[in-house]
């Protein structure tokens, strides 16, 4: 039993993967607009912020639920 | 999973947030907000009071510009009419010295006139004279009278012209 | 490894320090309270320390209080909008608090329970089950951060909109959306919750392996990125989207 619980969450956190695909997408987009328009780059600052804390939420929500998985009996 | 949610934790997180929130609202974001404010008041008011009196002192400058321009021209004009005066004045004076000076020569040359008139008619007198004198002993009688005189007169006036 | 898994699930479990039973209900105080305690001892402290004596022109401690100061008034400004300033307090406070929440377990050197109990094997500390961890690792406290600041989000808009422009703006644009924003309020706390809880609790379980792996040198630098940067990077963002929805519930 353990093993599969194992396994599923690993699988879980697989959503990982995506999040870091999500991040780096919005990231260079936001150093291509950061470098095209230098001035914008206070407001870009804090759109990318906020996108990277909105994408990363999904692998934090697929990390708890890992985390519970395994850890809560 | 029971023991994961804990209500309590959850009253006191609740409580401690509020605590704090009035506490560093009085303590922190208050006084400095407010104190930041009173000193950009103050600096502002500074910096509009700074202008205003430049303002005022450039009207007073103006104005004392101004001033020191009538006063100025007031002098030109003055120094300007006293010239002219002075001109005036002189010319009238050479004017009535030379008028002066006219009068004197022509007064000068009517004695001149006048003497040399009488000169002449003494010294036609004394040639008359001279001559009648010269006759009547060239004739020995008198030849002293109207016509001879007429006669010599005449002759000189002949000779003369 | 069981010894492991029993550690990381203490962790995730509060764990009591004082226990109390007041008229049939729990009451009893968790390391996250007391951690947070120790959290607003030492702002109270700092404020107190940092705002004496103003002067005109401000030098040292007084410009970092200004700097600090004139750093939410600008955020608030600018996610906020006009009525930004009502809300630099809360924004600040919040902000303040979880900063130092979240870096706190970088004075971990402090010995916990264990620890003392390990050193001494006096009886005192075997059930002394205290150790400075962020408080944000514990899924109550930042469920009911998350909850004030929905509850700071709908006081805003009743503020400034009054009850009856605050009820309308949920049929703003359009009626149809009205399922959607009651929606919103219950989404919004839990992703600002679940976000925050898991990256301080997965960055409190790396340090923890880390710790377990190599117990010097290393866990210093990695310090650096699991407990400061991504610390504070999560305040920001709790703080950041906090203000985001009190700007939409306002304007």
């Amino acid at each position: 039993m353990t093993g599969i619980t194992a396994l599923a969450a690993s699988f879980c956190v697989l959503t990982g993967a995506a999040a870091g695909i999500g991040i780096s997408v919005a990231t260079s987009k936001a150093v291509q607009a950061v470098a095209r328009q230098p001035e914008a780059g206070d407001k870009i600052r804090n759109i990318i912020v906020l996108g990277a804390a909105l994408a990363e939420a999904t692998a934090v929500y697929a990390f708890i639920i890992a985390l519970l998985m395994v850890l809560v009996k | 999973m029971g023991g994961i949610l804990n209500i309590p934790t959850c009253i006191y997180t609740a409580l401690n947030l509020v605590v704090l929130y009035f506490i560093l609202k009085k303590l922190l974001f208050k006084p400095v907000s407010e104190f930041m404010e009173k000193r950009a008041n103050s600096i502002r008011e500074a910096i509009d009071k700074a202008e205003s009196d430049k303002l005022e002192a450039l009207e007073m400058k103006n104005k004392y510009d101004k001033e020191l321009k009538d006063v100025k021209d007031k002098a030109q004009k003055i120094i300007m009419e006293a010239q002219e005066k002075a001109q005036l004045e002189y010319e009238k004076i050479i004017q009535k010295a030379r008028d002066e000076a006219e009068k004197i020569m022509e007064e000068a040359d009517r004695e001149v006139e006048r003497q040399r008139i009488e000169n002449i008619k003494n010294v036609r007198e004394e040639i008359v004279n001279l001559a009648l004198e010269a006759a009547s002993k060239v004739i020995e009688c008198n030849m002293d009278t109207k016509e001879n005189r007429e006669l010599v007169n005449r002759f000189i006036d002949e000779r003369i012209a | 490894m069981e010894e492991f898994v029993n550690e990381l699930q203490g962790l995730m479990k509060s764990n009591k320090i004082i226990e109390i039973n007041l008229f049939g209900f729990d009451l009893s105080i968790t390391d996250s309270v007391v951690v947070m305690w120790i959290v607003m001892a030492i702002l109270i402290v700092l404020s107190v320390v940092f705002t004496r004596k103003l002067k005109t022109i401000p030098e040292g401690k007084q410009s970092i209080v200004e700097v600090i100061v004139e750093f939410f008034n600008n955020f608030a400004k600018d996610c906020v909008g006009e009525h930004g300033k009502l809300f630099v307090p809360y924004i600040g406070t919040i902000f303040l608090l979880l900063i130092v929440s979240n870096i706190i377990a970088v004075f971990n050197i402090i010995p916990s329970g264990e620890d003392l109990y390990n050193l001494t094997h006096w009886e005192f500390f075997e059930n002394w089950n205290f150790a400075i961890r962020p408080p944000t690792k514990d899924i109550n406290v930042t469920l009911t951060l998350a909850l004030m600041s929905m509850v700071a989000v709908i006081t805003a808009g009743i503020k400034v909109k009054k009850v009856s422009g605050w009820l309308k703006s949920f049929l703003e644009p359009e009626p149809l959306i009205l399922p959607f924003k009651i929606f919103d309020y219950f989404i919004r706390p839990v992703s600002l919750c679940f976000r925050m809880f898991g990256n301080i609790l997965g960055a409190v379980i790396i340090m923890e392996l880390i710790y377990f792996a190599f117990p010097a040198v290393l866990p210093g630098f990695l310090s650096i990125y699991f407990d400061l940067f991504d610390g504070i990077l999560q305040a920001y963002v709790f703080v950041f989207l906090t203000s985001l929805y009190i700007g939409e519930a306002v304007e």
